[in-house]
């Protein structure tokens, strides 16, 4: 008779540990990452271990898909479901696309936690937030750390109008134009962390005062605002030729046709844990205009 | 002896391999009235689809003055056509008729006027530019036929010309072929046995075959009437000359075959 | 009196056309002259303008001329005033085929591809709907097939992991003049006007084949091969400007119509007053697109669907001719 107790206890305990509200942070926590930036954080974290499901990756380190071997693909609410996790994780995007899956995920007692980045800062917050809630909490701190002196020693402090960088340097931030695909062109508004990377690589994005974070404009805008340096969005799964494609879509305006460009691998601009290899990429373009 | 505007030799008509007449031989003399007459399915249409030109015969061949049927604006000059219920389209009176002249470009002068003439000749000239979707049903069916007279054609083929038509628009159609007679030659398909009867010639259509071919009043008799479309028919002669009429029988039990009473006289 | 009517008519015709062009160039002006960073008069005019904006407005005019001219041959080879020249399957053709392009080589420009789709479908519908001749035959191959090729590219959008698709397809399927080169502008240019010599000197066999295959053929039309030749330009006027400007709608509908309730049925008339109309109406279209949400810019074909909608409202109003003849 008490084996009977003895394994309703453990069943209790363990039923009690998966259903509903917060569950609690540690190894044991059973994760879905549903965006490549969380993916790619976790396995920073070293947390891969915590991961249950995940959104199949778009484009991710080598590193990153070795540490995913394993990891089922998840993508609709009943894949998510069927891997039980506690904890999904992912970016104000994954809303917007499926407003309709955040939803009933919450419904079912699973808790989500979506990310806004919108500038660098935003970046490390989020990071320090997700290692503090998935219960490895030093190590996101250690990295948000680490990524915060790796920031502040590409680029001193933010730029702001009036204050001299130095004698040997511009007064007047670099005008950047972010070119990410099609015609009519897509680009980087003002709440996008690419933007607050350019600004604090010492350049300023012609579209700062567009509010969304990514949105359509005309070539017209563009030529108007005269932008000194172009930088283009560069998509690696799309294969080798999407940075020269869009470099030929640039110069194909005849005014922008003599322009410097840099070109962004599209991980460093999402505002992960690669948004400071963006900004030394974007420093040292904005440096050799000089 | 004139050469014949439409001949036909060893004429097979029909579907592909399904031959609806055969063993057609017709010449048509210049200014001629040839009334084909039959019972639905007969081969009527058939028949005088390929006598126009608008489809190839089985078997046999047709010519036309001696010659294959000309191609382009030549041939709204050999023979001309009046389709049954052709719908009214939205072209006007005067565009309508010039596209018969099968020319391509816009009209000279001499085109315009022949344009004029024909549809004067329609008794049309107020109705000119009007879109013919607007007209009564006699104007449009003149309108018609002045598309299909205006190129002057040798021979002109007729399909059900008077269907549908009140009997004003009958009349109008009547006076119409009446001046084309010996001008024009004319081959109509038709069921208004008046109509068959003012004609040169009729052609008896049944079986598969040409039954009787002649003058109206050899062929237009209720015996062959009878057998050619099915029905009793009595036919009543107007003594001072004037077409026949017909009355059709509505029983056969009712049928005569009888010797025509020459007292009967149209009211 | 009576050949002095006839001249008469000659010279309305003239004079309306002559107004439809004047018309024509005032509204290609006025377009060039409205942009999204605001409008910039004529003595204004920069290189970017000439640049930016020009070539994408006059190819705008081609690409509405191109489809109103194609709109006007099909509705005579179909018989029906209602037929646009997308009807055979050829939107679902050009739909598909860009589409694939997009999702396969992101970088290229989809146009070469979805004409090859274009032409590819209406040669499909055609062999489906083998045998004599037959406008419905012809009208439900076209529903079926194009039907189906809109589905495989639903399907591929929905499939494809890449959001940029999603983007630069939604732009291409709704219409839009991107930013064309001047070289651009040959292909559609050398098209429309041969297209337009060619079916003008035939206009009258083009008037007797809409009265019908047997009337046309008692006029002394050859009327299997000039269908074939007017079939064969519609469908290449309208694989051209799917290329240049993915699928606009309605211009093929209304110019047509407008110019026959203008200028008469003739197709003399006809066909000039509607290439003038479509063109006049795309580069309208054009300009608001690009000046109504500015800084964003609508696509051309959802300004020719919203135009479009209404026009045919009012026709209702007035009381719609009969339409199929």
């Amino acid at each position: 008779m008490h084996w009977i107790v003895v394994l309703s206890l453990v069943a209790g305990s363990t039923l009690g540990c998966s259903s509903g509200g917060v569950a609690s942070a540690g190894p044991g926590l059973r994760v879905v990452s549903l965006h490549d930036v969380m993916t790619e954080l976790l396995v920073a974290m070293d947390a891969a271990d915590r991961l249950v499901g995940v959104d199949e990756p778009v484009d991710v380190s080598a590193e990153v898909t070795a540490a995913l071997t394993r990891v089922p693909r998840v993508g609709d609410l009943e894949s998510i479901l069927a891997v039980r996790p506690a904890l999904v994780i992912g970016l104000h995007i994954t809303a917007a696309k499926d407003p309709e899956l955040v939803a009933r995920l919450r419904q079912a007692g699973i808790e989500v936690y979506l990310a806004d980045p919108r500038t660098l800062d935003d970046v490390l917050s989020m990071i320090r937030a997700v290692g503090a809630r998935i219960g490895a909490a030093a190590a996101g701190d250690q990295l948000a750390s680490r990524l915060q002196s790796a920031a502040t020693a590409i680029a001193p402090a933010p730029w702001s109008s009036g204050q001299p960088m130095g004698t040997s340097e511009q007064t007047a931030p670099t005008r950047v134009f972010v070119y990410d695909c099609c015609d009519p062109p897509f680009t980087a508004g003002g709440s996008s962390v690419l933007g607050d990377l350019i600004a604090r690589a010492g350049g300023v994005n012609v579209f700062a005062d567009v509010a969304e974070a990514w949105t359509h404009v005309s070539w017209e805008q563009v030529v108007e605002r005269r932008p000194e340096l172009v930088v283009i969005n560069a998509y690696a799964f799309a294969g080798q030729g999407d940075a020269a494609d869009k470099q030929r879509a640039v110069r194909a305006i005849s005014a922008l046709a003599t322009l410097p460009t840099v070109v962004i691998p599209l991980r460093d601009s999402l505002g992960g844990i690669h948004s400071v290899e963006g900004l030394a990429l974007l420093r040292a373009a904005i440096r050799s205009r000089i | 002896m004139t050469a014949p505007v439409i001949e036909a030799e060893g004429l097979a008509v029909g579907r592909a391999g399904a031959p609806v007449l055969a063993g057609v031989a017709l010449a048509v003399s210049p200014g001629e009235r040839i009334a084909l007459v039959g019972a639905n399915g007969s081969g009527k249409t058939t028949l005088l689809r390929a006598l126009a030109g608008l489809d190839r015969p089985l078997a046999g061949a047709v010519r036309w003055a001696g010659q294959p049927l000309p191609h382009g604006a030549l041939r709204v000059q050999a023979v001309g056509v009046l389709f049954q219920g052709e719908p009214a389209s939205r072209f006007t009176v005067r565009e309508l008729v010039t596209l018969g002249l099968g020319l391509d470009g816009p009209p000279s002068a001499a085109a315009r006027g022949r344009v004029d003439d024909a549809i004067a000749s329609a008794a049309l000239a107020g109705l000119a530019d009007r879109p013919c979707a607007t007209l009564s049903g006699g104007e449009a069916q003149r309108a018609l036929l002045a598309r299909a007279l205006v190129a002057r054609p040798r021979a002109i083929a007729l399909d059900e010309p008077t269907n549908h038509l009140d009997p004003a628009g009958r009349a109008m159609v009547h006076a119409l072929l009446d001046r084309l007679r010996g001008a024009v030659a004319a081959v109509i398909a038709t069921h208004d046995l008046e109509l068959a009867a003012g004609c040169d010639r009729v052609a008896l259509l049944h079986g598969g075959r040409i039954t009787a071919l002649g003058m109206p009043t050899d062929v237009l008799t209720p015996a062959l009437l009878a057998a050619a479309l099915g029905v009793q028919i009595r036919r009543l002669d107007d003594p001072s000359g004037g077409p026949p009429l017909f009355r059709m029988v509505a029983t056969a039990a009712a049928a005569t075959t009888a010797a025509l009473d020459p007292r009967e006289v149209a009211a | 009196m009576m050949s002095r009517r006839g001249t008469a008519g000659v010279a309305r015709r003239h004079r309306v056309v002559l107004g439809f062009a004047i018309a024509c160039a005032i509204v290609g002006v006025l377009a060039i002259c409205a942009g999204s960073t605001g409008w910039r008069w004529p003595w204004a005019w920069n290189a970017m303008v000439g640049e930016l904006r020009a070539p994408r407005v006059l190819l705008g005019g081609l690409v509405g001329a191109a489809l109103a001219v194609a709109g006007v041959a099909m509705q005579a080879v179909l018989h029906n005033d209602l037929a646009d020249p997308y009807v055979l399957g050829i939107s679902g053709g050009a739909s598909v085929s860009a589409v694939g392009s997009l999702a396969l080589w992101p970088g290229v420009a989809p146009g070469p591809a979805a004409a090859v789709g274009a032409a590819g479908a209406a040669a499909l519908v055609r062999g489906l709907a083998r045998g004599p001749h037959d406008p419905t035959r012809l009208l439900l191959a076209g529903v079926a097939v194009g039907s189906m090729l809109a589905s495989a590219t639903g399907l591929i959008l929905v499939l494809a992991p890449d959001s940029q698709l999603l983007r630069s397809s939604t732009s291409w399927l709704f219409g839009g003049l991107g930013t064309p080169r001047w070289s651009a502008l040959i292909a559609p240019a050398v098209a429309v006007a041969g297209a337009v010599a060619w079916l003008e000197r035939r206009a009258e066999r083009i008037d007797r084949l809409a009265l019908g295959a047997d009337v046309a053929a008692a006029l002394g039309v050859a009327v299997p091969a000039l269908r074939r030749r007017v079939l064969v330009i519609a469908v290449v006027l309208t694989a051209l400007s799917v290329a240049a400007a993915g699928l606009v709608g309605f211009v093929g509908l209304i110019a047509p119509h407008a110019a026959r309730r203008i200028a008469g049925q003739p197709h003399r008339a006809v066909l000039p007053v509607a290439a003038l109309a479509g063109a006049l109406l795309v580069m309208a279209a054009d300009a608001l697109a690009r000046t109504v949400f500015a800084p964003r810019e609508v696509p051309v074909g959802l300004v020719t669907a919203s135009i479009g909608g209404p026009f045919f409202l009012w026709q209702l109003h007035r009381g719609v001719q009969r339409v199929v003849q």
